[in-house]
């Protein structure tokens, strides 16, 4: 978890694209405001500050026009996290999903922003972000496919939801609720090595592992692992569609299912936050 | 280990049955996903169970195997010897009559005999007394110590009782000796064998009976009872020998038919110093009857105080009890006769009812309590007995006497105080014969309440029978602790028994007891009789445990593998 928040010190938030709210600080906004970085010209209104006037450009132009500037916020990050017990299904797969969780946390306090981890139905702000991720809380109540809704949404904030979307429902449905009063949304999909390429083989008993009672038996050879493959694949497809029509970013992650940390997340990760334009390195 | 049920065995083969199962079973792996949707629209569970795979052993299989197994043996009836080898008691009668038995050889020189002759180890050893005396896992030489303790000095049989003891003490099926000299054989119990050992002898006998030396307070001197009875086949010529201190005082010769027991008393000078009471004559096959020792009887003097403010009561009441051996003391009496308030914390207050005016005058017939200490022998015929006026005093019912339903004297405080209503110029009791017995039974009491033991004679076991505070420790001359337990000890002697207070009295322990001292219907033929074996069978209680300990286990392990069966929900935890 630790490691996340190191691995963000090397990003900052590129919000000025995402339109993130947030009280007064030190990341560049979207909006106008009252920093020294030119924004943008209008025309004057009555009651607008007279000190905001270009008069340069009213002695070249005979018009009234105000300088804008960018406004200086501190963004809010909500980060969604799926509390199911399938994210538990490998070490590697909880450790990756936190250290999202952490990279993130990490990104927003670096703008001295505000990151908000929302876990099932419980929301946590401040210092309880970190030490209910170093908690790694999975498998716990609630309907699987309905996390995130009843803990309330944090408005323009910059939100990312991380699971495996390894369940059953209309995801277009699901990320126009996820996406509704976002500034933006990230999808973070984290799998694990053993479910994109199972190497189970033989006759196997297949066991829910967030509903232990729910069985099939099957037998599993190269032509059932080949279909599972396509299945995951169509799945998977199905979801970043569903993602990209909401204009969401999607960026999924593969994990050993033996891993801790490293680099090997990271490197998924950021370069896909820099296409999304979601981060960027300082200068 | 052997089983009592072999056949029970065969539920071993159940084990097969589960390995069968865990097969079929075991051909699916167990595998966790998080997302069954994804494998559904694969081969199906029939065509999948149908590859061939080794077996996996797994907790549960295990689990199951061994409740299996469990079960399968507490259904043969296991059962173990707990104790090494078969267990080997030895029953000493300890009856007064085995002391003058087998010609030739004493009781414990035959019981050490079979031990040696045995040699099998451990030895139990019981003395089957009164209270029999068990002692297990001896060796042949502990045991041999252990008959030091032999005191063959107990009244009554009780072989049979302590056979049956032995029986429940022990597991398996024990070996049972019985050393005694009684005709009749104990029972044999289940699942044991008794071998008999008889001891025979003589059986003409001399003994001594009734042993009993006794103080008379009132004529100041002391008495001794003894009889003799004649256990032999003629008639006897016997000779008594009283011996004191100072030299032999009583000496004469007693005819005694066959059978006959006759009764001596022997008025004696007080301060006799102990007694030495010997028999001597013919065809005396018993020693231990045959001499007693007897010590003075334990002086108890009654302290006594008068406060009475009328001068007649208080000269009749000083009178008669020094009169009846009590002492007169200022402080700190056991006897207070008071008019007043005092008297807690003695051993006994008569308190006397204050004279006023006169009240009725009753001439009889009086109702005495005649089983009260107080009223033995009391006759009040012809008193007449005037009282304060009766006022409200109801019928007590603690009244030992009363005329009609009006209390004269009763019991208040538990029995620690008397309580008189007589006006002495109104009755003629102090005059009258019934006043020093009254007073006579008063100082008795008194003395019986008294610490330390009333007698100093006593027999085997006999309760010492002292009043006050336990327990009382007896030790012998030489300051061995005898035990606490309140009763004489068994062998004959002279001891000394200690009291709570520290005080000290000496008490002589005479043999004699005249059941026992009859020898004619005992066995006139020494030999060993194996009473055979009752029911063969291994110890009951051994079965019962290793049974139960595997149903226990079995089912144990059962619930054990359901629990997590059901926590891992998936059958292949």
């Amino acid at each position: 978890m630790a490691s996340g928040v190191q691995a963000a010190l090397q990003y900052r938030l590129a919000p000025p694209s995402l339109r993130v709210r947030g009280p007064s600080g030190v990341q560049v906004g979207a909006g106008s405001g009252t920093s020294i970085d030119f924004h943008d010209f209008r025309e004057y209104l009555p009651g607008d500050d007279l000190r905001r006037v270009d008069w340069g450009a009213y002695a070249r132009t005979d018009h009234l026009v105000l300088r804008l500037y960018r406004s200086e916020i501190a963004p809010v990050l909500e980060i969604v996290l799926d509390p199911s017990g399938s994210m538990r299904l490998v070490e590697g797969k909880a450790a990756a999903a936190v250290f999202a969780a952490a990279f993130f946390a990490g990104l927003a306090r670096q703008g001295e922003g505000r990151p908000v981890l929302v876990w099932g139905r419980e929301r946590h702000t401040g210092a309880a972000v970190e030490a209910e991720l170093a908690r790694r809380r999975f498998g716990g109540p609630g309907a699987v496919e309905r996390w995130g809704e009843t803990a309330g949404a944090t408005p323009r904030a910059l939100r990312v939801v991380i699971s495996d979307f390894l369940f059953q429902t209309d995801f277009a449905v699901r990320m126009r609720a996820w996406a509704r009063g976002a500034a933006a949304l990230v999808c973070v999909q984290v799998l694990a090595a053993e479910e994109v390429e199972p190497t189970v083989r033989g006759a196997v008993r297949f066991f829910d592992i967030e509903a232990r009672q729910r069985l099939l038996e099957v037998r599993v050879d190269e032509e059932a692992v080949s279909a599972y493959r396509e299945r995951l694949k169509r799945h998977c497809e199905a979801v970043r569609e569903s993602a990209l029509g909401v204009r969401a970013g999607w960026i999924p992650l593969v994990v050993p299912d033996d891993w801790v940390g490293g680099a090997g997340v990271e490197a998924q990760l950021a370069p896909a936050l820099l296409d999304l334009h979601v981060v960027e390195r300082p200068a | 280990m052997t089983f009592l049920f072999p056949l029970g065995l065969i539920g071993l083969g159940a084990l097969g049955g589960v390995l069968l199962l865990y097969l079929y079973q075991q051909r699916f792996r167990p595998a966790a996903t998080s997302a069954l949707f994804l494998w559904d629209g694969g081969r199906s569970s029939r065509e999948g169970g149908r590859s061939r795979q080794p077996l996996r052993w797994s907790r549960c299989l295990c689990l199951d195997l061994l409740a299996v197994a469990c079960l399968a043996l507490a259904a043969a009836e296991p059962v173990v010897e707990l104790e090494r080898g078969r267990p080997w008691f030895l029953v000493l009668d300890a009856s007064l009559s085995m002391q003058g038995r087998d010609e030739g050889a004493t009781a414990l020189a035959k019981a050490r005999a079979v031990l040696v002759r045995d040699g099998r180890e451990p030895i139990g050893l019981v003395f089957a007394g009164q209270a029999p005396q068990v002692l297990t896992g001896l060796t042949v030489g502990q045991a041999e110590e252990a008959l030091r303790e032999y005191a063959p000095y107990h009244t009554g049989d009780s072989v049979a009782e302590s056979v049956a003891l032995v029986r429940e003490l022990a597991s398996g099926t024990p070996e049972i000796h019985v050393l005694t000299d009684q005709t009749g054989a104990p029972p044999v119990p289940p699942r044991a064998s008794v071998v008999l050992h008889r001891l025979a002898g003589r059986a003409s006998n001399l003994c001594l009976a009734g042993l009993r030396r006794s103080r008379d307070e009132l004529a100041s001197r002391e008495v001794l009872r003894f009889g003799v009875a004649n256990f032999t086949d003629e008639t006897q010529a016997v000779e008594v020998v009283v011996t004191a201190a100072s030299g032999v005082v009583h000496r004469e010769t007693l005819a005694l038919e066959s059978g006959a027991t006759r009764g001596r008393e022997l008025p004696l000078p007080a301060r006799s110093g102990p007694l030495t009471v010997r028999l001597d004559g013919a065809g005396d096959a018993l020693s231990a009857d045959s001499a007693g020792r007897l010590l003075p009887p334990p002086v108890r003097p009654v302290r006594f105080r008068v406060d009475v403010a009328e001068r007649s009561l208080q000269v009749a009441w000083a009178q008669v009890l020094r009169a009846a051996g009590a002492r007169v003391v200022r402080s700190t009496p056991d006897l207070l006769v008071t008019d007043g308030a005092e008297g807690e914390g003695r051993v006994c207050t008569v308190r006397l009812a204050a004279l006023g005016e006169a009240g009725p005058v009753y001439v009889g017939p009086y109702v005495v309590d005649g089983v009260h200490p107080l009223a033995e022998q009391l006759d009040l015929r012809g008193v007449y007995w005037g009282t304060p006026p009766v006022g409200q005093i109801a019928p007590q019912p603690t009244s030992v006497v009363a005329a009609g339903d009006v209390p004269l004297i009763w019991e208040a405080r538990g029995g620690a105080e008397f309580r008189m209503r007589l006006v002495p110029a109104r009755s003629n009791l102090f005059r009258h014969q019934a006043w020093p017995v009254l007073g006579g039974n008063l100082v008795r009491l008194v003395r019986r309440r008294l610490p330390g033991l009333e007698r100093s004679n006593l027999q085997p076991g006999e309760a010492l029978g002292g009043h006050g505070q336990g327990p009382w420790r007896v030790e012998d001359l030489a300051g061995r602790d005898m035990g606490r337990g309140g009763r004489a000890p068994w062998r004959p002697g002279r001891y000394r028994v200690r009291g709570p207070g520290g005080e000290s009295t000496e008490i002589q322990v005479n043999a004699w007891s005249l059941a026992e001292s009859d020898l004619r219907g005992l066995s006139a033929e020494a030999g060993t009789v194996a009473l055979g074996s009752g029911e063969a069978g291994a110890s009951i209680h051994a079965w019962t445990y290793l049974g139960w300990l595997g149903v226990v286990l079995g089912c144990g392990l059962l619930v054990l593998n359901w629990m997590l069966l059901r926590r891992s929900a998936v059958g292949q935890p």
